[in-house]
């Protein structure tokens, strides 16, 4: 059978052109949502109460998953496991729900690591956050940029 | 001009009275003494020996003023699973850097230097009239240093060099001696831009020694905030690349970050270095450490990224210690990438079987490499010299076979149990020679039925006989393909009349551009993966006439660019 080529996809040329090489990828993955996927980060007013959903999955079969689940930043623990530990199987995922209270000032953060070790210096590990609460103040701007002695463009930050 | 509580000391200084007034004023906080050779160490504007400014002005006579002093950053200790408590005093020499001494008045520069490999620099003695103020600045760049070390600049995302100045100042008289040490604090905004400097430099300098030369500049593209990601873009027109060329690096507030992440830094590097080095035909993406069914360019191309940290470990652990972030007892083998207070890691020498296995799985690739660096006589300049010499010429795809290509021309040592460990078979399997219908081996007649795809400097071809009665069906496939195999199968009579072919069971012939080889999207690269897609299936076979039957077996001449010329294959024949 044969086939004509024609070229299916017209945005392939930028995306050649460019091609990106990004970092590994650990074979272990975690993501924190809202269990009511209509809620957005800026929905949860301080004092606000949520559920969430800490999903962990493994593309690799393994004896020994571990979770466990920070809160910080004036953010209470309702309800729920903060931690769990067991097998899981090749694309398997474990998820825990929990309730938690934004703090009536500031912003607080839930934050969930998913870790599989595994022998001879290797262990697997996922990390993510979510923040709830105020939003925090946004860093101070950039200093204007200068010239250096070469008249390029630069941005000098100090130190005392 | 407000005078501090201090003890008043006479110098004998033949300067301008307002100069003298000034030395007189600086001994206060510390020193003594009632002549000239007494040294006048003015307050020091930060106690801490590190993080911050420190200056003393010392009379040494004449007219002219020598500036000097030392520049440093802190940086961060890293072990497997993530950074350690070990940072309080962690500082190294920012290395190699353009100082500049500023005129706080009109922001120009009056005089510069670049520091040494220890962090030092000397500006030479000169007459600075009418600069009253002046402060020092370091820059986030290593181009036009005067030692000929690798070119690095370091830039946020909106195409600006990072400079660190003292928030103090200084007046630089004549007949004095200044010394302005600066000490970057991780908690300073631009300090991770000096971490990405001396990684850089490290693995230039690397380079150098296997090249004989520098690699060209190195831009690269970080900003606290920049949530994109951390990679290494080889060409200009990609929106995740938006200025150009270059290597960005991650800094998700609150989230991942990479500017400490010396490894990942590294890996990102060795993409540099083939792309400036060697060919690289790999088209990108997110790749995972356990895929064993990558494309063989981008299993290439992510191994040699994986294994380069190790290579450039290797060497410091031998040449110059200090300039490694790794806490005692973390092995160069091993890869780090810390997240938010954590961090994973694996370890390129020790991770072994399945699925770390093929040559379309980036740590088998990895492996290899880091055990050709350790065991064979050639060590790392033997990889380079098939890296440099053989592949960057080689015709693509560039993949772990252009590799062993390169090796078997090139280098003395076998690689076959290096490459075995990971199963992966470049070698004539036990059937041969079975080129043709002539040395036709019986199925299973070679203890099994598995067989390589593999010939030195030509393509191989496997004959298969078997004896097929007439009215029955057989089922006659490949299938169980391995380390990127893509077969076609031929069916012929005893008299070699074509009866049937077969290049991809699912009836599919891949063509560049329309079913394969181009970007969805989503931005994902669209390829059959290595993991049986490739597979050949011949149709239902009923002879009419009972006998001998031959197969012929081969890598498809429509092979897409993402399999391998050789591979793995199992065949099988059923009768129903």
């Amino acid at each position: 059978m044969f086939v004509l080529a024609v070229p299916i996809s017209l945005n392939a040329a930028w995306r050649i052109s460019g091609k990106t090489s990004g970092k590994p990828k650990p074979p272990v993955q975690i993501s924190i949502s809202p269990v009511n996927t209509s809620i957005a980060p800026a929905d949860i007013k301080p004092g606000d109460a949520v559920e969430l959903k800490v999903a962990a999955s493994s593309r690799i079969e393994a004896q020994k998953m571990e979770i466990k689940i920070d809160i910080t930043g004036g953010a209470e623990l309702v309800s729920g496991e903060t931690e769990w530990s067991g097998p899981v199987a090749k694309n398997g995922e474990k998820i825990l729900v929990i309730t938690v209270r934004a703090p009536l000032k500031g912003q607080g953060q839930v934050k969930a690591t998913a870790v599989i070790p595994v022998s001879g210096g290797t262990s697997f590990a996922a990390t993510a956050s979510y923040s709830l609460g105020e939003e925090k103040k946004k860093d101070k701007p950039k200093p204007p940029a200068k010239k250096d002695s070469k008249g390029r463009d630069i941005i000098e930050y100090k130190v005392r | 001009m407000q005078i501090a509580n201090c003890k008043i000391v006479k110098c004998r200084v033949t300067v301008p009275l307002l100069i003298s007034v000034f030395a007189l004023l600086s001994g206060c906080g510390s020193g003594g003494g009632s002549d000239s050779s007494v040294t006048i160490t003015p307050p020091i504007v930060n106690n801490n020996s590190k993080g911050g400014c420190f200056t003393t002005i010392t009379p040494v006579g004449g007219s002219n003023t020598a500036i000097s002093g030392k520049i440093e950053y802190q940086d961060k200790e890293y072990g497997l699973t993530g950074f350690t408590n070990n940072t309080t005093n962690y500082y190294k020499a920012v290395r190699y850097a353009e100082v500049e001494i500023v005129n706080s008045a009109t922001s120009s520069t009056i005089a510069s230097a670049f520091t040494n490999s220890s962090g030092l620099y000397r500006i030479p003695a000169a007459t600075y009239t009418n600069v009253t103020s002046a402060y020092l600045r370091v820059g986030s760049y290593t181009t036009g240093n005067t030692n000929s070390k690798p070119p690095v600049e370091i830039y946020d995302l909106s195409g600006n060099l990072y400079a660190v100045g003292c928030d103090s100042t200084f007046t630089p008289q004549a007949g004095t001696s200044v010394t302005t040490n600066l000490s970057i604090p991780t908690s300073n905004e631009a300090a991770g831009a000096f971490n990405l400097m001396d990684v850089f430099t490290s693995s230039g300098e690397f380079i150098n020694s296997l090249a004989g030369a520098n690699p060209p500049l190195l831009n690269a593209y970080w900003e606290v905030g920049n949530s994109y990601g951390t990679w290494y873009c080889s060409g200009a027109g990609d929106p995740l690349c938006p200025r150009g060329e270059g290597i960005y690096v991650l800094n998700e507030v609150n989230g991942d970050t990479d500017e400490y992440d010396d490894d990942v830094l590294w890996h990102e590097y060795g993409h540099f270095v083939a792309a400036k080095f060697s060919k690289d035909d790999s088209q990108g993406g997110i790749h995972y450490l356990d895929d064993y069914t990558l494309d063989l360019r981008l299993a290439w191309s992510e191994g040699w990224g994986d294994f380069f940290p190790a290579a450039v470990k290797t060497w410091l652990n031998s040449t110059n210690t200090a300039l490694l972030s790794t806490a005692a007892g973390v092995s160069a083998s091993q890869y780090v990438d810390t997240n938010n207070g954590s961090g994973w890691s694996f370890d390129i020498g020790n991770s072994i079987g399945a699925p770390y296995i093929y040559s379309s799985n980036e740590v088998a690739v990895a492996n290899i490499l880091w055990r050709t660096m350790n065991e064979t006589t050639s060590k790392m300049s033997g990889i380079w010299d098939v890296f440099y010499s053989y592949i960057r010429t080689a015709a693509s795809p560039i993949n772990l076979e252009t590799f062993w290509d390169g090796w078997l021309e090139k280098q003395p040592d076998s690689l076959e149990t290096i490459f075995s460990n990971r199963s992966i078979f470049f070698k004539q399997d036990l059937c041969e020679v079975d080129d043709s219908v002539a040395a036709a081996k019986g199925i299973g007649a070679c203890g099994g039925d598995e067989h390589y795809l593999y010939k030195t400097g030509a393509s191989d071809v496997d004959f298969v006989s078997f004896s097929a009665n007439a009215g029955t069906n057989y089922t006659i496939e490949t299938y169980n393909l391995k380390n990127g195999a893509d077969t076609y199968l031929t069916l012929y009579d005893s008299s070699m009349n074509k009866l049937s072919e077969n290049d991809n069971a699912n009836g599919v012939i891949y063509v560049s551009g329309f079913n394969y080889d181009y970007y969805d999207s989503f931005g994902n690269y669209i390829y059959p993966l290595n993991n049986g897609t490739l597979s050949s299936k011949l149709p239902l076979f009923t002879p009419s006439i009972s006998g001998t039957y031959y197969i012929k077996v081969n890598t498809s001449p429509n092979i897409p660019k993402s399999a391998g010329r050789y591979g793995t294959y199992t065949l099988k024949i059923t009768n129903q």
